[in-house]
């Protein structure tokens, strides 16, 4: 975009015409509408029947990304950051033999230039390393002609208990392109990045980072489409892996 | 994209009525078989969803009042995120009709050729893809559902799962004609293949639609609601398929409705705690995102409002208001006797069910179709879409009004027999006496129809309805037949 003022770039004298036209029709009020009273006051959090409220947003939001079919590496719970490393090592290992071994080639994951550097600073990216070749997404000049790794690692910018879900605040293309086209999706979570409710999750992404979208993802990819049938893995990820660590 | 005649489900968009159309749909076996495995699922998931909650009853007032509030102010919000908007570089675009939205979409594709879409029903019902199409560009639909309809040359049948009349044996068929390019005919003769399950055909989809996705230039998607105090879309979707379109190409355009407005965070997040429960029996779709949250900067990426009255203005002051709360989430549908046995083609436009009856007549393209009026008459006021629309739209209602318009202002012949039955009923409810001794002549001609039995199976004037089930008869006319 060239322009970054705060006119609208495009204004054609057609959609200001309409814009008054249809600002007037909604002006008319024919009918008088009583305003209704704001009575209902809702709790912090979503209430379930039937299961013992979850005493902590940890223990929620794990219950609740496993029943949207997220697995958790390598158990579900909270593991100790310095053992983030050996996590993510011990799983590329388990699929570096299962799928690619017979062609002798690594495992090519996608990682976000920035979070690389995360990765170096937490002693990762050395440990994981021998399993894996480390391929950065900014480095994709044209996604129609790379082919595209199966598997992509990327830190979630929060987390919403209430729901299960993992949210991304993302400035780039490219960025975005993390969380959908790899067939696996790794996350990785800072158990103080763990909001209990959607109104402090629309809140949080008030901050200061820039970014151009903000995407919330609730478990793997998913369709009903043939025959209401539910299968995982429509456009996006197949599978959702998320190390949680504290 | 090249339609199969033998593959076309041609009730759409025909002239038939209404009523013609549903005999039609009820002897079709393959449509009843798929409808029939539809049902179900969708009304447990969302008993399930709601009955896990304890509020369930606060937190479906609380997104009634979100949306009412919304229409209420929607002049001044809608104005908001306009400025909003506007201010991070983001482009709104306002259409007052259908005409002028192709117009704006048509321009802001122009010179590109690749274009992806996101399940949009606004775009269904300004019928962009043919415009596109005319204009040279190529148009796929992404959302597994839509790309079914589009490789069937069809509209949708559902506002939730557009391909739901689908059954699987019909969508194999479909893919090996487009995808391989092998006929109907010659599979079932020299080339006899298993069919494919479904993790196939969506495997085969995925591989299909990636490629389009990658190359894309424009990607239109629709959008759930658009956020004023933020001038920021929310779009929800499962498959991954409206943030691909949404991300990949340079140019985003964004098609909604203007009753797509919400105030704020905290009224857009009541409503997502009612969409996804209503709808599927998800707490919230797979993939909520927020467009236009901030300033535009990064890969030159451009976004584009486009804001899309087509008759909402004119609902907004009428007695049909209420029906601009609607946030298309299906339930209505799936619980309608009605939706459930005929399909969503039967309707004759992209919205169906209840809310399609009370939308049609009333969204300017289709109102002018006098098929589009004797939607409301097609049905039998049972409720339950009523008790199930989660911002507490009353349909049933709203279709009574439409049904008085209608007899006011006829758009379509008033049958004889409609006549005499009005003049008849204005006659008796003039004179108490004439209406006491007519009811007490009617109600002694129904007991000896009842022949002592709680119901009637045979009542001269209403054959329609005796032909294929019995008219029960309540307690209050027992007892009043036995004074
Ligand atoms: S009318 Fe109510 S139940 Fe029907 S789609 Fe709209 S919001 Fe949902």
């Amino acid at each position: 975009m060239t322009s970054r003022t705060s006119t609208p770039p495009i204004t054609s004298q057609a959609t200001s015409t309409a814009r008054a036209r249809i600002i007037a029709n909604l002006k008319i009020k024919k009918r008088a509408v009583k305003a209704e009273k704001n009575t209902t006051i809702l709790p912090k959090f979503l209430k379930r029947k039937g299961e013992a409220q979850e005493e902590n947003s940890t223990a929620e939001f794990i219950s609740r990304a496993e029943k949207l079919s997220c697995k958790f590496l390598p158990a579900p719970k909270v593991i100790a950051k310095n053992s983030l490393a050996t996590t993510l090592a011990t799983y590329l290992k388990s699929r570096y033999k299962n799928g690619t071994k017979k062609n002798n080639k690594k495992i090519s994951v996608l990682i976000d230039g920035e979070q690389k550097k995360l990765l170096a600073n937490l002693n990762v990216q050395k440990k994981i390393e021998p399993y894996c070749n480390l391929i950065e997404v900014q480095e994709i000049v044209d996604f129609a002609t790379t082919p595209f790794p199966p598997l992509s690692i990327q830190q979630a910018d929060y987390a919403i208990a209430e729901t299960g879900s993992l949210v991304f605040l993302q400035n780039t293309r490219a960025q975005a392109a993390l969380s959908f086209l790899p067939t696996r999706h790794i996350v990785l979570l800072d158990e103080k990045d763990l909001l209990p409710s959607l109104e402090q999750a629309f809140a949080r992404s008030n901050t200061s980072k820039t970014y151009w979208a903000c995407l919330t993802i609730s478990g793997p990819s998913r369709t009903a489409d043939i025959e209401q049938e539910l299968h995982l893995g429509a456009h996006g990820p197949k599978e959702l892996l998320i190390i949680l660590y504290r | 994209m090249r339609a199969v005649p033998s593959l076309t489900h041609s009730a759409s968009h025909s002239s038939q009525s209404f009523q013609q159309k549903s005999a039609t749909a009820l002897e079709n076996s393959t449509l009843r078989a798929a409808l029939g495995k539809a049902g179900a699922g969708f009304l447990n998931a969302r008993k399930k969803a709601f009955e896990q909650i304890e509020n369930s009853a606060n937190i479906k007032a609380r997104a009634q009042q979100a949306r009412a509030r919304a229409i209420d102010n929607m002049p001044e919000l809608l104005l908001q995120f306009e400025r909003n908007a506007h201010a991070k570089g983001v482009h709104v675009h306002w259409a007052e009709t259908a005409e002028q939205a192709r117009a704006i979409i048509i321009n802001l594709c122009r010179g590109k050729k690749r274009i992806i879409k996101g399940k949009s029903m606004a775009s269904e019902e300004i019928e962009l893809n043919q415009a596109l199409l005319k204009s040279g560009a190529e148009v796929t639909e992404t959302d597994l559902g839509e790309y079914i309809i589009q490789l069937a040359n069809e509209t949708p049948s559902h506002i939730i799962a557009p391909a739901v009349h689908k059954t699987r044996a019909q969508i194999d068929a479909l893919f090996r004609y487009h995808h391989e390019n092998i006929h109907e005919a010659k599979i079932a003769d020299n080339n006899p293949k298993p069919q494919r399950k479904s993790s196939q055909l969506i495997e085969e989809a995925r591989q299909k639609i990636r490629d389009k996705f990658l190359q894309a230039e424009v990607g239109i998607t629709g959008a759930n609601m658009l956020i004023a105090s933020r001038g920021a879309a929310l779009l929800l979707t499962n498959e991954g398929n409206g943030d691909l379109s949404a991300i990949m190409p340079q140019r985003h355009i964004m098609l909604a409705g203007i009753e797509k407005v919400i105030a704020d965070d905290a009224d857009a997040v009541a409503v997502l705690r009612v969409l996804g429960r209503s709808a599927t029996g998800q707490s919230l779709g797979n993939y909520t995102s927020l467009y236009g949250a901030q300033p535009l900067q990064a890969d030159g990426k451009d976004l584009h409002f486009v804001l899309l009255d087509n008759g909402r203005s004119e609902m907004h002051s009428s007695l049909w208001r209420d029906m601009l709360r609607c946030i298309r989430c299906g339930a209505c549908l799936n619980h309608c006797p009605v939706y459930t046995s005929v399909g969503g083609h039967t309707y004759g436009w992209v919205y169906s069910g209840p809310m399609g009856k009370v939308l049609t007549p009333l969204l300017a393209e289709a109102s002018r179709k006098t098929s589009a009026q004797e939607l409301p008459h097609a049905s039998s006021f049972c409720g339950r879409c009523v008790e199930v629309c989660p911002v507490g739209i009353p349909l049933t209602s709203l279709m009574r009004r439409l049904r008085e318009r209608d007899f006011e202002k006829p758009l379509r012949p008033q049958s004889l027999k409609a006549k005499f039955a009005c003049a008849t009923m204005r006659l008796l409810f003039a004179h108490p006496k004439l209406y006491r001794l007519f009811l007490a002549c009617f109600l002694r001609i129904l007991k000896l129809l009842a022949r002592g039995k709680g119901h009637i199976s045979y009542l001269p004037t209403a054959t329609a309805w005796t032909s294929t089930r019995d008219l029960p008869i309540n307690r209050s006319a027992r007892a009043a037949i036995s004074q």
